[in-house]
């Protein structure tokens, strides 16, 4: 198909919501996808993202979506940015549907391009990328363009007609724009059947024309050059690349070569690694002369080979100087490094097998890029690195048992807590690092905590606070101490828990660890309401909550302990509706962690209203699941007789009969947020503002649950949720 | 350390004559051509390092005929 066509052919469809283009390297996917976002007959602006290795963190990934939106709706995404980078947040839960609601209320229709994806590894973004597929609004249309077809349900979207598909037998020239190319955009004067023959032999495909034409320019024997390519077999790439590369003088070849151990070019950047002062003028005259290299910004500043090529360079460079390739990344690894480039210098160093100075990059820097919510990125590089390095590695181990720890991984982090503490009385300690020592004790208590062993917790709480070098620096300070107070909070020594945490918010506050600061704060909160004193106890779920609010923390697990205490004083001021509603929060919030005790701990409370209001069976329920989370528990401390006396004073009803649900269809997700909201004062339009959807959404899904629930008021569909434990 | 695995033999059989110059770069695979097409022989540990071999296949622009395990019958010749 000429590539005009193609070009009419996506605009056509372009309320398709999937534009698949899926071909082999050098088949013209992205110069398609540039014709076509150029072509006058397009007024969409193009949100276009060039993907690379580093976008398997889905954070990064999702990060480039977002910012290649705003430059084409300003705006757009803030929110679902935001909640991006709160901890605890998970990106099909919390961040895609914000992220649809934006794109829904678009005024003008947008294309979001995913280019090179392909490279795309991560099971997080092609799951997540699916579920966008799925809901995407019809103010959107996807484009990906992939060497090999992405996990998405192709075949779904096709018989719904919901996909555009272009593929390499489509890009292919036929003979006349094969003809135009080499003769008017290459500047040959080839004849019909020189063409037709080149053609033939490189089957239309565009990288085999295009370096026949740079083959071919300046060249007088173009017929007999012809012949040989075409009576040759050997594999096109290598045949005319070769050919290509050997006819560049020595100066750009050689260059051309060394920089290809490169993802991205620069001026500077070549200069260091390539030894060549001219750099940046080598790479403007590449991107002029041969389309070698595609510049990245419009400054042209920063420019790539084309994938095709790069290839071939590296394997020629591998060949004919391999001795030269460590060198080159160790060159590139100080320029990033010197740059504050940390990703592409540890990237460098590793390639180049210098394994100290890469753990040397990762120990001084994987805390700031874990804030910053790159969890993947820091677990990439340590699976870079040779497994008996990383375990004999101190610091590293801790990095993993953190990973693991910030991943709900309780499993792996006890093994890397035991491999840090080894591998640490082996090797000599750094005074420049943060004691180890107190690292290895503060993560063991973390864990301990979260898996529910409270006295343990307190006994390695308190070792790594004895163990700090006196000053307020080591990062661990403001870690292990809320976990101490907490620990000694359920461990049943209220007065020391008290004081250890009131440090803890102040050391915390003082590190700008707000997640510490907030969960330090809810303790105190419980603390006070245990205590009775009610005052204090709402002022520090206040702080907590606020805290949690300002720091994009509301999504995290931690906030339930402030939330369980505030659920709990409204239940007191009698209005159990509202307290129901918090602690439900917090009891959802708790779950999507792994703290065994303090998801009981706001169960108990969910359970206790449930009761009081009159919902026998669902406190029963409830306050069975509390009971199993402390049972699972090594030492819950207080907690289980905590457990003992809820059973004593509420007396929960048996477990319910099996069969007593609805017989009807089930709700969907999207109904039961809209159902528990119809409970409240709030009308239909201020329920669509509080779910970020539309009026007539909303509409659609209150008219789905009465007909569900079989009722016509919204009083009736209330009562009949009630029946059926839906709310 | 290469002993650690045991290793299956594979058999790649690519369109378009591909020379030696490849060898170092696929993983010390050996490869013939023959008849417009090039046999790459490889040993893998596991399928990981297959799909790795594939994919830098896929990078070059090299068009896929047949992927075949093959009998063990010693060294990589």
């Amino acid at each position: 198909m000429h590539r005009v066509e193609l070009v009419g052919t996506l605009i056509a469809h372009a309320r398709s919501r999937v534009a698949l283009v899926a071909a082999a390297p050098g088949s013209g996917k992205t110069s398609l996808l540039s014709e076509w976002h150029a072509d006058g007959r397009e007024n969409r602006p193009f949100a276009w993202i060039s993907l690379d290795t580093a976008d398997n963190d889905p954070v990064r990934f999702w990060d480039g979506v977002f910012s290649a939106l705003q430059r084409t709706a300003p705006g757009i995404g803030g929110s679902a940015q935001a909640a991006l980078h709160s901890p605890g947040t998970t990106v099909t839960d919390q961040v895609l549907p914000l992220l649809i609601n934006d794109l829904a209320e678009l005024t003008e229709p947008v294309v979001l391009v995913l280019d090179d994806y392909h490279l795309i590894e991560s099971g997080d973004i092609h799951g997540a990328i699916e579920l966008l597929v799925e809901r995407l609004p019809s103010t959107t249309q996807l484009v990906i363009s992939t060497r090999s077809d992405p996990p998405l349900p192709l075949s779904r979207l096709r018989a719904r007609g919901q996909l555009i598909e272009i593929r390499g037998g489509d890009l292919r020239f036929n003979v006349t724009e094969a003809g135009a190319f080499l003769n008017d955009a290459v500047g040959l004067d080839l004849e019909p059947d020189e063409i037709a023959r080149l053609h033939e032999r490189t089957e239309g495909w565009a990288a085999g024309l295009q370096l026949a034409g740079l083959s071919l320019r300046g060249r007088e024997d173009h017929r007999q050059f012809i012949d040989s390519f075409a009576g040759d077999d050997q594999h096109i790439v290598e045949y005319l690349g070769l050919e290509v590369l050997d006819n560049e003088p020595s100066e750009l070849r050689e260059f051309m070569l060394r920089s290809s151990v490169l993802e991205r070019l620069s001026g500077p950047l070549c200069a260091a690694v390539t030894g060549n002062p001219g750099s940046e003028r080598l790479l403007q005259r590449l991107e002029r002369e041969n389309a070698f290299v595609i510049a990245l910004d419009s400054r042209r500043e920063w420019y790539r080979y084309h994938h095709l090529f790069v290839e071939l360079l590296r394997h020629e460079l591998t060949r004919t100087r391999r001795g030269l390739v460590v060198e080159l990344h160790r060159r590139a690894s100080a320029w990033y490094r010197d740059a504050g480039a940390i990703h592409d210098a540890i990237q460098h160093a590793t390639a180049a097998g210098d394994f100290g100075d890469a753990i040397e990059l990762i120990t001084t820097h994987w805390y700031e890029f874990l804030q910053r919510g790159r969890q993947e990125t820091v677990a990439n590089w340590i699976e870079k690195l040779p497994s008996e390095t990383v375990v004999n590695d101190p610091n590293l181990c801790l990095t993993e048992a953190w990973l693991g720890v910030n991943t709900g991984r309780l499993d792996e982090v006890d093994r890397w807590i035991e491999a840090a503490g080894k591998a640490a009385a082996e090797g000599p300690g750094s005074e420049e690092l943060p004691p180890l020592e107190s690292g290895v004790a503060s993560l063991r208590a973390i864990h301990r905590y979260m898996s529910g062993n409270v006295g343990a917790a307190v006994a390695a709480g308190r070792r790594a606070l004895a163990l700090e070098r006196g000053g307020a620096a080591s990062p661990w300070r403001p870690v292990g101490c809320p976990v101490l107070g907490l620990s000694l909070h359920w461990h049943g020594e209220r007065e020391a828990a008290a004081r250890t945490l009131t440090d803890a918010v102040r050391i915390a506050r003082a590190d700008g660890n707000h997640l510490a600061a907030m969960h330090a704060s809810g303790g105190l909160a419980a603390i006070e309401y245990e205590r009775g004193d009610a005052a204090s106890a709402s002022a520090r779920a206040a702080e907590a909550i606020t805290l949690a609010e300002e720091h994009g923390l509301s999504e995290h697990w931690a906030s339930s302990l402030s939330l369980a205490v505030r659920g709990q004083l409204l239940d007191r001021t009698d209005d159990p509706e509202a307290a129901d509603q918090v602690l439900l929060r917090a009891s959802e919030l708790a779950c999507r962690g792994v703290a065994s005790i303090e998801i009981a701990y706001s169960l108990l409370a969910l359970a206790g209203i449930r009761q009081r209001l009159g919902r026998h069976d669902d406190a029963r329920r409830i306050y069975e699941e509390a009971r199993t989370a402390v049972a699972g528990c090594e030492d819950p401390g207080v907690l289980s007789e905590w457990v003992a006396r809820a059973e004593r004073q509420t007396r929960f009803a048996p477990p319910p009969r099996a069969g007593r649900t609805s017989g009807g269809e089930a709700l969907s997700d999207a109904e039961l947020c809209v159902l528990r909201l119809l409970r409240s004062e709030l009308s239909q339009r201020e329920i669509a503002g509080e779910l970020h959807l539309s009026v007539n959404t909303i509409k659609t899904h209150t008219r789905n649950i009465y007909r569900k629930l079989g009722v016509a008021r919204r009083a009736e569909a209330i009562s009949r949720g009630r029946e059926l434990s839906l709310i | 350390m290469i002993d650690r695995y045991s290793r299956q033999r594979y058999e790649i059989v690519v369109r378009g004559r591909l020379s030696n110059r490849y060898e170092y770069t696929f993983d010390g695979a050996s490869l013939v051509a023959c008849n417009g097409q090039t046999t790459l022989r490889a040993n893998v540990v596991d399928q990981s390092q297959l799909y790795g071999l594939l994919n830098r296949l896929r990078d070059l622009g090299i068009e896929l005929v047949s992927v075949n395990p093959a009998a063990e019958t010693g060294d990589a010749a």
